[in-house]
């Protein structure tokens, strides 16, 4: 009995993933092609950057939702320098040190002043939407004529540049938090600082620096989005701000590990990067998808938390 | 702080002793005055009845009113991300069962309230007896609940809005129908958690969940229950909402997930708890702030950058009271 239950926690979303996978793939002859498969990937793939960036933060025992607010600004800067005719490595490197800018900021608060994280990045996050608007007055910057998309999109082979991106982040990041000390005591500092700090470790230190890779990844993530939609549009930020932390939080359940992980988010971002493509493909209404992710959703985590029983409570 | 009190009432000279609190909340209505008296002032016609009733006080209802199921499941120790979601959805409801069923408005009321209860049920159940975390469930609940928005909107008319009969327009667009309902809501809970019994064990819940449990209270409940209230609150504030818009669209209720973290946040920094008195104030605080920037010119973009200012200073106030208390224990 309690053997089902482990078995249930540890592959429920696999095996959610592969059922689904089958059914949309008898049910649509396209899905299984090559260039859908592709297409399933690259729509994940910002969601699962951002998710990453968003998960970093999340093991050193803080959340940073100020990326819904960082990303249209950073895509702003970026599209302006590029109208501008500044070169393209300036303005992506000016993107990343504003993004670096404002994770110390936000580090800062949170390790210094010791303010609530939530609620201070939820703070973050409106002011840097609002100086969005103040800083374009509200029209979005298109960026045709100056970015060439395939340095993104291009294929190498049949993969996209940015899926092998993806990927690339992926092993990266999974190394650095599963395999390697600095992975092992950011985790320790995110679970319990007390006992951290007992063993010598800097708070701080991790958590800043937990915030500075989150940043860095959330500057590759509005990079990405600038490219995918040719400009820095309004909506950039507020319409990813739910499924990444779907992702994130999702990801932390998904392996019965609780706790935040790489791994896990890359399954949630393709389970739901998956639900949308197969739906629209099917030619379903338009309406089933956010349901079918919220029933889907909660069927996961609902099995993978099925030997919990402590209730789980959030301290603002 | 206990023995704070302890020692405050042993000796009835040190009654006199200004609390740590009570200082807060004088300051707080201070600086409301204050900045009331400015704009009286300074802003021309913020002072009048209708100024301070349709563009003040109305918003500022809806937006308590949504805040106070915020305020509740803050209060028991948990998070509801879906709270916009939800009034929408409730709203859309109304709309649609007056539509399609060409009733009155108390089917309608029904109707709303009886989704809110649902969902909220749903959320309570997932984190109290599934032993969930607060934000992947209400996380999940936000993509259910905007799935059927889209299945009420199409099904009820072809389209993403529903214009609602007049009289209810009507009747939306009264300021005292819309203040009265709130007063009501806001009275209706400050009862039950100042004066009853379950209030006291729902803050039991959020203050020591452990100490609730050996002293009998049956915790899950209460977690349980503060959800639903929070989905049956956002339900009249979506009606609200609705009826004051005179329509029902996809989505609408969006802008108040920020004021439902900011309220009961700001309400908690002045009143010490989270508390229906607390959020209350902050939502006449808020929305007095907008409503004067508006007035003397501050274009609509800045109201994203006072709102995140706001809470931001607010969180550093209270840090700092944070740090401040801690220095002194």
């Amino acid at each position: 009995m309690n053997f089902t239950k482990e078995f249930v926690q540890k592959y429920t979303v696999f095996i959610i993933l592969i059922v689904l996978f089958v059914i949309f793939s008898i049910a649509s002859p396209t899905f299984m092609q090559v260039d859908n498969l592709m297409n399933l990937l690259v729509q994940s793939t910002i969601l699962g950057i951002v998710g990453f960036g968003l998960v970093m933060i999340m093991i050193a025992g803080e959340i940073d939702l100020a990326f819904a607010g960082v990303i249209p600004f950073e895509g702003a800067i970026f599209a302006t320098l590029l109208t501008n005719g500044r070169p393209f490595w300036v303005a992506a490197l000016s993107t990343l040190a504003i993004g670096l800018l404002v994770s110390y900021v936000i580090s800062l608060l949170v390790t210094r002043l010791k303010l609530v994280s939530f609620v201070s990045t939820i703070a973050m996050m409106f002011l840097l939407q609002g100086i969005w608007y103040a800083y374009t007055g509200g029209k979005n910057i298109y960026l045709e004529d100056y970015f060439n998309r395939d340095i993104v999109f291009g294929l190498v082979g049949a993969v996209p540049r940015v899926v092998i991106l993806f990927a690339v982040i992926f092993i990266i990041l999974y190394f650095l938090t599963e395999q390697t000390p600095f992975g092992l005591r950011l985790r320790i500092v995110g679970e319990d600082p007390e006992s951290a700090r007992t063993m010598g470790l800097n708070p701080i230190v991790y958590k800043t620096a937990g915030f500075l890779i989150g940043g860095a990844i959330f500057a590759i993530g509005a990079f990405l989005s600038t490219a995918r939609m040719s400009g820095a549009l309004a909506t950039a930020g507020a319409n990813m701000l739910m499924p990444v932390m779907t992702a994130a939080f999702v990801g932390q359940t998904v392996l019965g590990m609780s706790r935040p992980n790489i791994p896990g988010v890359l399954l949630a971002a393709l389970l739901l990067g998956m639900i949308n493509n197969a739906f629209v493909l099917l030619r379903l209404p338009f309406w089933s998808v956010p349901i079918a992710e919220g029933l889907i959703l909660i069927i996961a985590i609902y099995l993978t938390n099925i030997n919990k029983r402590d209730v789980v409570q959030i301290s603002m | 702080m206990t023995e704070h009190v302890i020692s405050a009432e042993s000796s009835p000279r040190k009654k006199l002793r200004l609390e740590g609190s009570t200082l807060n909340i004088a300051a707080g209505l201070l600086v409301f005055s204050a900045v009331f008296v400015f704009f009286s002032i300074k802003a021309p016609g913020f002072f009048t009845r209708i100024n301070l009733i349709k563009n003040l006080l109305m918003p500022a209802c809806i937006a308590a009113v949504i805040s106070l199921g915020m305020t509740i499941v803050m209060n028991s120790g948990g998070v509801d991300l879906s709270i916009s979601s939800i009034a929408g959805l409730a709203g859309l409801t109304s709309a649609a069962v007056s539509v399609v069923f060409d009733v009155g408005f108390f089917p309608m009321l029904v109707a709303a309230l009886l989704i809110g209860a649902l969902i909220g049920a749903l959320n309570g159940a997932l984190v109290a007896y599934g032993g969930i975390s607060p934000f992947v469930v209400t996380l999940s609940v936000v993509f259910l609940a905007q799935g059927l928005q889209y299945l009420i909107a199409l099904g009820a008319v072809s389209g993403t809005y529903l214009m609602l009969p007049r009289e209810i327009t009507r009747l939306g667009s009264q300021p005292y129908f819309v203040i009265g309902i709130s007063a009501l809501c806001v009275l209706f809970l400050y009862i039950l958690m100042d004066r009853t019994v379950y209030g006291r064990y729902m803050r039991a819940v959020g203050t020591n969940i452990e100490a609730a449990r050996f002293s009998g209270i049956r915790v899950r409940f209460f977690y349980w229950l503060s959800f639903v209230i929070c989905g049956v609150y956002c339900a009249v504030g979506g009606i609200l909402l609705t009826f004051s818009e005179g329509m029902s669209r996809v989505g609408s209720g969006e802008s108040f997930l920020l004021d439902a973290f900011l309220l009961p946040i700001l309400g908690n920094t002045i009143f010490g708890k989270f508390s229906v008195e607390g959020t209350v104030f902050g939502a006449l605080f808020m929305y007095m702030i907008i409503n004067g920037l508006f007035i003397l010119g501050t274009p609509p973009e800045y109201i994203r950058i006072i709102k995140g200012g706001l809470l931001l200073a607010i969180i550093l106030v209270s840090g700092i009271q944070k740090i401040r208390s801690g220095d002194e224990a």
